[in-house]
């Protein structure tokens, strides 16, 4: 029988090696604020407020990056948070400085569609209306919300399939709303520069014109006439924009 | 063959001295020199803590990551306090901190002179409501 013989390097190396492997797992992964635990870890809120670390990691859609560590930007009520909650409708920019308390500023967008839960509510100040206890982002999106979307917008479809009690927004949206200007939440069709289609329920098609950063800013869509929220069913607002109210799973 | 053996045996006790697992002294209830001992800092602290309905247990002396630190336990949760001769050095202990916490969820802050390092090892605090409530009711 031939006498199979292993070399002391190769024996350590190998150990070492396994040994960083088991480490790395493991490393700590910094987070700022609530958020979901993973469900390795038990599943449910994590309720730290202020920077703490993990052993898991965090996803690209659900996290921002703040100076470091992850803020958390979807909807806390999805993963049972039964904490205090304000009500948002559409898009909309969040001060996460404001929330973590840090001095400087650090503005993020979330991108999901429809109502939806944060913990926290946004600063005072023009850029919010309040309608039907939710509130509308009414400002002028700056130019990184438009080139960044496709990066994020991706989130709905972690949240499509959960089924939780979202917030009803029973309320015409107000003058500005993000969610029916074109180019940006409404998913309003625009035929060309200066054609704007937004009624309910109607779906007016020009020329496929792609509506980009700068273009998209600018083009301006009067509130419909009248929008009709929570039935139940879904409606289009705008083109393709679907609101329910009540419990559900899918947008 | 038998020298093969004898190293393999010790390459196999490496991880427990890896960085995965807190240093003994680290440990609620394990020795130091200053066992016993609580500077108005630290008392202000703990005191603080039980207004906010938290009940640590008591502090014994520990060299966690830093000369001057106590160790106990709050609601299963490990808690090690190091005092530092000033704000700047305090701040600067925050990453030991960290390291002290290891392979599961935890924190370290830093208030004044002192640094609080907390961390789940037994994942008695899966919420972090303890962890939480240790953060919030420290004294700026």
């Amino acid at each position: 029988m031939r006498k199979i013989s292993i070399g002391w390097p190769t024996i350590l190396v190998a150990t070492l090696g396994f040994q960083a492997t088991a480490a790395a797992d493991k490393r700590q992964v910094r987070y700022v604020n609530i958020h979901p635990v993973a469900k390795s870890d038990g599943g449910g809120m994590c309720q730290i407020e202020g920077p703490h670390v993990h052993v898991y990691e965090a996803d690209k859609l659900q996290y921002r990056d703040h100076h470091g560590a992850n803020f958390f930007v979807g909807d806390p009520v999805a993963y049972g948070y039964d904490g205090p909650k304000k009500s948002y409708k559409g898009h909309h920019p969040i001060h996460v400085h404001a929330v973590v308390g840090t001095p400087e500023p650090d503005v993020e967008f979330c991108y999901l569609d429809g109502a939806h839960f944060h913990a926290f509510a946004p600063p005072p100040g023009p850029e919010f209306q309040v309608a039907g206890d939710a509130h509308f982002y009414v400002a002028e999106p700056p130019p990184v919300y438009l080139e960044a979307r496709p990066a994020f917008i991706g989130i709905n479809a972690i949240y499509t399939p959960i089924v939780y009690t979202r917030p009803r927004v029973i309320v015409e949206p107000p003058v500005g709303w993000i969610g029916i200007r074109a180019g940006f939440g409404g998913g309003v069709h625009v035929g060309g520069p200066g054609v704007v289609v937004a009624t309910p329920g109607v779906f007016v098609k020009g020329p496929k014109v792609k509506v980009k950063g700068s273009i998209g800013v600018g083009i301006y869509v009067p509130p419909p006439p009248s929008i009709n929220v929570n039935i139940g069913v879904g409606i289009g607002v705008g083109g393709g924009y679907k609101v329910k109210g009540g419990k559900r799973g899918r947008r | 063959m038998k020298a093969t053996w004898i190293i393999l045996g010790v390459l196999a006790g490496v991880p427990a001295c890896g960085k995965d697992e807190p240093a003994a002294t680290g440990e609620p209830g394990s020795t130091t020199a200053k066992a016993g001992e609580m500077s108005d800092a630290k008392k202000s602290l703990v005191e603080a803590w039980k207004k906010a309905g938290l009940t640590p247990s008591e502090m014994t002396g520990s060299t966690a990551f830093g000369k001057d630190c106590n160790a106990a336990t709050v609601n299963k949760v490990d808690v090690v306090v190091c005092e530092f001769p000033s704000d700047d050095e305090a701040k600067k202990a925050e990453q030991p901190g960290l390291d002290w916490v290891g392979s599961t969820t935890g924190a370290a802050w830093v208030s004044g002179p002192l640094v609080i390092a907390v961390a789940d090892r037994k994942k008695a605090d899966v919420n972090g409501k303890t962890i939480n409530q240790l953060m919030k009711s420290t004294p700026k």
